[in-house]
Parts: structure tokens; sequence; C-alpha cells
């Protein structure tokens, strides 16, 4: 489903350029449930950002959905994202002005989806995480579970076939991120590929498998479901 | 999400306040152009002026009357004014088709028109019948041996074209320039035609044109038109400033739009990821922008009806033209125009991107686009403005008031009509007994004028104004240096003389004229008084004033000063006055009475209407610029508020941040003021040649300029600082991480 080869990612600030991804390689499969580890700074929001072709790499490729995404024009990539990938924020990235259905129904409306589809189908999204009697609430009125829980229901309203979320729990208390994980969970049994960024040890307990990525690269990968650490890729790492 | 500081509301006003500025200015001109095409249709819109370089002939007229796009074509020769040779009247004369008060729609008051055969006949204008023969029907009489046949019906004084007519006569085409009796001398009596058109007025020019190679034609409108020059170049101008301030809310809303796009990029990345992609992002700013703008414009229409209705004086004449229709369409461009860049910009920010800024340091570093610029832009212009605004005023008010001294309805001048039908009277200083007993008269002055040739001045003849005893009392000048003459050297008739400013600073090169001597008619006079040089005594623009005595027996033309006692009515006491002197002088025309006071306060309403019309402009300049300065400070304060915070919780008080926003603002509307103030100082010279008369433009205002812009920058930066300085240090930390 997902497929980096030797993917770079360099900013450049100034006259300082800054390596973020450095010759990323990774597959994943699809129904996956994967979460990428690391310290701040260490590539794990750039790595998304790439997958979720919100930017583009330095160098190397990039395959989706078993298709070459290099040179995808704007209009393409666009209706990839908006039709095919949710994303997931720890800041939950709702518009403030907006109403919680209106947020959900925001990928639907650039989709070309009708009014009254859209609104129908954004309580429906809503339903399943629990949310329908908020709909009408504005971001502001909403506690920060519920936020991320709009957030998650924003990102299934289009049914994708990818979820990627970046410290979905970040912001959460303890029980409104077992909530979140249970949806995502559940999301991931009903057939989504899920890649969450986190340093949550809630959300690692969900996962089939785990990158470790230090410095732009993968160093480490746990699948706890299936046994030990793979030590060959632990021995790639540049000394 | 922070909600934008770069609201709407700001949006909304620039837009609004802009298109209202639009809407009157439109309706004024409109009011005019309107008032002018009334005047064209009382004749026919369809009737045009034809010209020459020479002379026209009957043959010309049959030749026109022939072509199928032409009505009707009348003649109108050229016309002489003078005194006739044993005659009393001052007349003026104009020959003319027989079929001429057809096509000019000319209705008579008694008599008939011409015939083709009609020779020595004269038809009269109203006013010459009502001066030579009153009430009577003059019909059938005789005018310098022409027999009189009609006369015309008085034309109303607001028709500019064609009111010169009730002061003069009508004679038929060809009546030679001697005598009304001599008909019928040149061939070619006709320096204009009068083409009425069948049908469309283009085509009928055109064949016109075509029929009179060289021939150029002026519709009846554009004649009007010229008559009211001032005016609708004033309107022109004011037409172009109101444009100029849309543009200027254009500018103003972009620079709202680039700061809301960078305080919403969290925003626009959202959408990004969701799936919105750049042409979406495009379109919803550039909608945005133009239904704001939209929403100004119906606002700004609304508010600019309103004004009309309820403050007059600014346009008393408004109306609503075809104009106005083009006004929404135009601000809808404007707003789609001042959307533009913002939209774009917030089109190219990449969704990663996009989404990283939503640190507020991430924004800082992205930018604050021309926000600055654009707010200084409007300071720039607004100041340029307020300094030829308020030289225009101060100046044009010092003008008025040193024009005169002590002026007030009970003093004014007598003098003979310097136009009349009748011939003027000779006034002369043997009158003054007779207007110094009349009741209610307080004090009467003789002044004698001529104009004498004075050593040192720049032209061969200088007017040099005579004043008899009593002047002193009246006080009628402004003396700018210096005295002025006293009672006893007008008793003696001493030697000594008030010299206008711009002579005086001609004849002595910038030395004091005080003490200075000037030489008439080859006496010396020793200038005590300098006064201001737009004064007219009498007839004559007064250079020189001296004692009347001086030049006794001398002196050319006559006037008096007259100043009513305060327990006569003024008007009663002009009325006798007149009666008084066509008792003396019972053939003659009436004499003409001239109201300083009444003079000025014509001028002051004048001033008053166009320093208002002027005020709002650079009142919206203003505002404008206050908007976009308060905006960027407001957003650059938000950048800022993790700062204020920290600096907040490091022991700053509020007016250290009240502080720095100002300081911020003042970085702006300074440096904007002075270079609006130089702007203003180059436009001075376009200016005074514009407006002709007013007085130099000075510094001495500049120092307003300066208070304004700084005024504007606290306002501007001292309110949204403020209001962060409002927020506890712990409030302003959080909002600032978010």
């Amino acid at each position: 489903m997902i497929e980096l080869q030797n993917v770079h990612k360099i900013y450049v600030k100034g006259r300082v350029k800054v390596p973020a991804l450095r010759g990323v390689n990774l597959n994943v499969t699809e129904q996956e449930f994967l979460v990428v580890q690391g310290p701040s700074g260490s590539g794990k929001s750039t790595l998304l950002n790439i997958i979720g072709l919100l930017d583009e790499p330095t160098d190397g490729r990039l395959r989706l959905f078993g298709e070459p995404t290099q040179g995808l024009p704007d209009r393409e990539r666009s209706r990839l994202r908006g039709r095919s990938i949710g994303f997931v924020f720890q800041s939950f990235n709702l518009i403030s002005h907006l109403r919680a259905w209106e947020n959900v129904a925001l990928p639907l409306y650039y989709a070309g989806v009708g009014r009254a589809e859209r609104h129908q189908r954004a309580i429906t999204a809503l339903k399943q995480v629990g949310l329908s009697e908020r709909a009408e609430h504005l971001p502001a009125e909403l506690s920060g579970g519920e936020e991320q829980r709009v957030a998650i229901a924003r990102a299934l309203v289009i049914g994708p076939k990818l979820i990627l979320a970046d410290e979905p729990t970040g912001n959460l208390d303890s029980e409104s991120s077992l909530d979140v994980m249970k949806e995502f969970s559940h999301l991931n049994k009903e057939g989504a590929t899920l890649l969450i960024a986190t340093h949550d040890p809630l959300v690692t307990s969900f996962a089939e498998r785990i990158l470790a990525l230090r410095d732009g690269q993968i160093v480490d990968e746990v699948s706890p479901n299936r046994g030990e650490p793979r030590a060959t890729l632990r021995d790639d790492v540049p000394s | 999400m922070n909600r934008s500081p770069s609201g709407r509301g700001l949006i909304l006003i620039a837009v609004a306040l802009a298109t209202a500025v639009l809407w009157i200015s439109l309706g004024v001109r409109e009011g005019l152009e309107a008032e002018i095409r009334a005047l064209a249709d009382r004749i026919g819109a369809n009737l045009f002026y034809v010209h020459a370089e020479g002379d026209f002939g009957e043959d010309d007229l049959a030749r026109l009357a022939n072509l199928a796009e032409v009505a009707g074509v009348a003649g109108e020769g050229t016309y002489s004014t003078g005194y006739f040779p044993g005659q009393t009247y001052n007349i003026t004369r104009l020959e003319v088709s027989s079929n001429y008060l057809n096509a000019f729609q000319l209705p008579l008051a008694a008599g008939r028109s011409f015939t083709p055969q009609d020779k020595a006949v004269v038809i009269l204008g109203w006013e010459v019948k009502e001066a030579i023969f009153g009430e009577a029907n003059p019909v059938g009489q005789t005018l310098d041996g022409a027999e009189i046949i009609g006369v015309l019906a008085q034309i109303p004084s607001d028709d500019e074209l064609r009111r010169r007519l009730n002061n003069w006569v009508l004679v038929p085409a060809g009546s030679g320039p001697k005598s009304f009796a001599q008909a019928g001398s040149s061939e070619r009596p006709y320096g204009a035609l009068l083409v009425r058109a069948r049908g469309d007025t283009r085509r009928a020019q055109s064949a016109v044109m075509r029929a009179l190679p060289g021939a150029t034609t002026t519709p009846i409108s554009k004649r009007y038109q010229m008559y009211f020059h001032t005016e609708r170049t004033t309107n022109r101008l004011l037409v172009i400033s109101s444009l100029v301030m849309l543009v200027l809310a254009g500018t103003v809303v972009a620079g709202l739009l680039s700061l809301s796009v960078m305080n919403r990029s969290w925003e626009i990345g959202v959408r990004r990821t969701v799936g919105a992609t750049t042409q979406d992002i495009l379109r919803l700013f550039l909608v945005e922008g133009v239904w704001l703008a939209g929403a100004g414009g119906i606002a700004g229409i609304c508010l600019g009806e309103l004004v009309l209705f309820l403050a007059p004086s600014i346009g008393d004449s408004a109306s609503i033209g075809a104009v106005h229709a083009l006004v929404l369409p135009l601000t809808l461009t404007v707003g789609l125009l001042a959307s533009l860049h913002p939209s774009w910009q917030a089109a190219r920010i990449s969704p990663a991107r996009a989404l990283s800024l939503r640190t507020l340091e991430g924004r800082r570093r992205y930018g604050i686009g021309g926000g600055r610029l654009i707010a200084a832009l409007a300071v720039i212009i607004a100041s340029s403005g307020l300094f030829l605004l308020i030289n225009l005023v101060v100046s044009s008010q010092q003008s008025l008031t040193s024009l005169w001294g002590s002026i007030d309805e009970r003093t004014f001048l007598v003098q003979s009509p310097r136009q009349s039908i009748l011939a003027a009277p000779d006034l002369s200083a043997r009158d003054l007994p007779s207007l110094q007993v009349l009741p209610g008269v307080e004090a009467a002055v003789v002044s004698g004028s001529r104009t004498v040739p004075i050593k040192g001045t720049n032209s061969p003849g200088t007017s040099v104004e005579g004043v008899g005893e009593g002047w002193e009392g009246l006080g009628l000048l402004n003396i700018e240096q210096g005295r002025d003459l006293s009672a006893p050297e007008i008793t003696e008739g001493e030697k000594v003389a008030l010299v206008a400013k711009g002579l005086a600073s001609t004849m002595f090169k910038g030395a004091d004229p005080i003490g200075q001597r000037l030489n008439i008619r080859n006496a010396p006079y020793t200038v005590v008084g300098v006064f201001n040089d737009n004064v007219v005594l009498g007839t004559l623009r007064a250079q020189v004033i001296v004692p009347y005595q001086c030049l006794e027996g001398l002196w050319f033309y006559h006037c008096f000063f007259v100043h009513t006692d305060s327990e006569a009515e003024p008007g009663e006491v002009r009325a006798a006055i007149v009666d008084l002197f066509q008792g003396i002088y019972p053939d003659k025309a009436k004499v003409e009475i001239v109201a300083p006071a009444a003079q000025v306060a014509e001028w002051r309403q004048t001033l008053t209407a166009t320093a208002n019309r002027l005020g709002i402009l650079v009142g919206l300049g203003l505002l404008l610029g206050a908007i976009g300065v308060f905006n960027l400070i407001s957003f650059l304060l938000l950048l800022r508020t993790r700062e204020l915070g920290i600096r907040r919780a490091a022991g700053a008080t509020r007016n250290r941040i009240v502080t720095l926003g100002v300081v911020e603002a003042l970085k702006i509307t300074v440096p904007a003021g002075l270079i609006g103030l130089s702007l203003g100082l180059a436009g001075t010279g376009p200016l005074q040649r514009f407006l002709g008369q007013l007085p130099s433009l000075s510094w001495n205002w500049a120092w307003i300029i300066v208070a304004t812009a700084i005024g504007v920058g606290l306002l501007a930066g001292g309110w949204p600082a403020w209001r962060v300085s409002r927020l506890s240090p712990a409030e302003a930390m959080r909002r600032g991480k978010r």
C-alpha cells in the first residue's frame, strides 16, 4: 500500500540545510497498524507529511496505493488526500468558525458532495464516534477528547484506505486517549491502514508494528504480535 | 485558533466609506450635468453650432437646409457694443437670420419675429426694453432709426447661454456695424450657424461637416458645459479623488486580506489536508474578498444616499444618474483585484508549510507582506491631502479677512455700473453733499481713481486711488504694515501714501517700505502703510492710496464709501441711494452698490462647500491609513503575544506594552506623514494654478500634519497595544503558544 524508497527530505532555512529524513525505506501493507516512534525532531511528522502527500520528498520515491506519486499534479494529489487519506493531528486542527458537523463534512465538500448528503454522512460519522448530539457545536464548546473524536470523524467520513495520525493522544487525558485508540482499532478492523506517530505507550500497545526513527532514519522495528525486534535493521545504522 | 485581527468589519468599513464618497461625488457631478442637460433641453438637445475659419453666407444656410439630416438652419452674426453718436444707450446688438428666434427657441413678449424681407428693424431684449421704455410697449417705435418690431420674453438668469440676449438687441443680418438702419451691407454676415438635426444629431453633424468642409460642430449641450467649466473641473477632481480613495481602500483591503491569509494559514493547511486544491483555496479567498467588497459597496451606497439626504450642503443639487450603476461593479472589481494577490499567496502555500505556520513564530518568519507599505501609502496620501486642504482653507480665510478691515452689511460702495444699457452716470465729488445728508447715512466718503505712471514699477500705469475726509473712520482696510492715512493728512492733502504689498515688494525690493518715497506726477509721497493687494476700490484694483486732495481735479472715476447708521435698515438706505442718483442723473443707468460683506460671505460659502468635500476625502484617507496601521499593529502584537506575556512576567508594566505598539505605529505614520507633507508642498503649485486667486501657501501649518501623523500612530498603535496589555501574563503566554 505504501512504499518508500530511499526517501530524503531536506529543509533549507536561509543558508542552512536541515536534513529531516535520510534515506528512509519502508513498506506498509494493507490494513496494517503501524506506529512510528522517536524523539522530537527525529522526522516523524515529516514522514507522515510525505506519505500523506502534504509535502514532497527532496529525493527518493513514494508509491501510494500501488501508484507512483512523483510528478503528480496538485489536483491529483488533492484528490487522493481528500478521498483516500484521513488525517488526525495532535492539536485536532478543527476550524474554529465551523460547527462540528461542518468540520467533519469538509473533505466531502472538496470531493464535490452535495450539502444534504454531506450533512447526512457527517452525522453518521459523528454517530460512529459517539458525538452526534454535539453536531451543532463549535470546537470551542467541546472538550479536548470530543474535539479529537470530531477530528477522527472527519478522517473517517470519506471511508479512507489510509489514516495518518500525528500524536493523536498528545493533548488528551488517559480516558479520552483510550476512547480514541479504541476508535482507531475499530477503524483498522474495518479495513483501514493506520500509521500513527506517537510517544504514547498506550498507542504502541495497539500497534502491529513499531518503527523507531532517529535523526531522519529508521533505527529499529518491532512487531509485538510477531516477536522480536529486527536486529538486522539496527545493524544498518551508520556510526 | 486565534480570530483574525484583520477582521471583516474593517474591510467592510474601508470599502463602504470609499464607496459612499464616490457615490456622493458622482451625485454632485451628475446633479450639475443634469442641470446642464436640462438647460440644453429647453432649446432642444438636437441643436448644434457650426463654425468655420471664415464667415457664412445665405448660400451656406441654403445648402445645409437642403440636407435630409437637417430640420432647420439659422445664422448668428457678429455682435457689436458701444455708444452710438448722439445716443445715450450702450447697446450690444446681434445680427441674426430671420428664423433665428425660432431656431433658438426665443419666445416674444410683444410684437413679431423677423421676416426675410425685413430691413431696418430691431427686436429688443427684455432688459433693454425695461431700461429704455419701462412698462410701455415699444413695438412700433424706433431705436436709432430702426423700427422696433418685437420684444423678447425675459430669459431666466440660470440660462447662461441665452440670458445675455436680455441685454442685447437683435437686428437682421447685414445691418452693419454702424447703425441698425443700414441693413444688407455684408454678403457673408454669419459667424456661426445654428442647425437643428432631423433624427440622429451625430449623423446630422457628419452631414454638415461633409457639406461644409473645414467646418466644426458643437452640440448645444457642449456650449452650456463651457459656462460651467470651473464647477465641472472641480467635480471631475472630486470624482478622480474619490476613485483614488477607492483604489486606496482596495490596497488597504489587499493588506488586510494578506494579513488575514497569514493569520489563517493554519486553516488553509487543514483545508488542503482534507482535499482542497490550490484552485479551491484561491476561490475561497477571491469569493470572500469580492463578497466583502460587495457588502461594503452596498453599505457605502446606502451611506452615501443617507449623507446626501441628511447633509444637503454637501451635495445640494446632487442627483442619481446612469453612471451610479457602475459604482457597485466597480467596487466588486476593486474587491476582486484586491483579493488576487492575497488569494494567490494563500493558494501557493504548501499544506505542510501552512500547518507548520500554526506556530505564531513561524508565521512571523513567513513575513507580513506589504501591509506596512500599504498602511504607509494611505497615510502619505491623506497627509498630503490634509496639507493642501489646510492651506486652502487657512490661506483663503486669511485672504478674505485681510482683504477688508471692519466691514459689515452697513458698509458698501456706490459706483457707476461697469456694464449698462443706458450710459453710466459720471459720478463726481459734487454728489457727496447730497449723499451725506441722506437719511440713514452715517458717513459718506468720496474716492477718485486714475492710472498714473510711477517710477520703479514694472507697468506703465499704476492704479492710484484718492480718498476723502472720513476715510480714516471707516477702517475699511487691513493695514499689514505701518498705519492708515490720518484725518489731518487727508484734510490737509499731505503727500503720504498707502501701497499694496505686491507693489511695495517690487518697488522697494525687500527693504522696509515704511518711510520710502515714491513719485506721483512729479511729486514725492512718503509711504506710511502697506495693505493687501487684492482690495478693489471703486472700479480699479487699488495699488496706491493717497489723500483725495492731492490730485483734486485730476481723478477720472469717482465712487463713494457709505456707512449707514445703526438705526437704519441697510436695504432701505441702498434703495434711497439709487433713487438719489436717479434724480441727479435722470437719463443715465442706475448706480451699482457693492457690499463687501456680502461678497466675502459668498466667497466663504463657496470655500466652505469645497472644504467640506475635500475634508471628507482627506478624512477618509486618514481613516484608511489608521485602519491599515491598526490592523498591522494588531497582527504584529498577535505574533508577539507570547513574548509580551514573558515580558510582563519579567516585570514589564502595561504602559511598556502600550509604548511598544505606539512606537511600532509611529515608525510607519511619522515618516509617511513627512513624505505626505513633502508631496503636499510639491502639489501647492498646481493647486494654486488651478484655483487662481489662492494666496501663497506656507509651511506654517506643517506641524498639523506631523501632529496628525503622530495622532494616527498613537491611536492606531495604542489601541491594539492597550487591548493586549489588559491580558494577564499567564493568559498572554497561553495564547501565544497556540
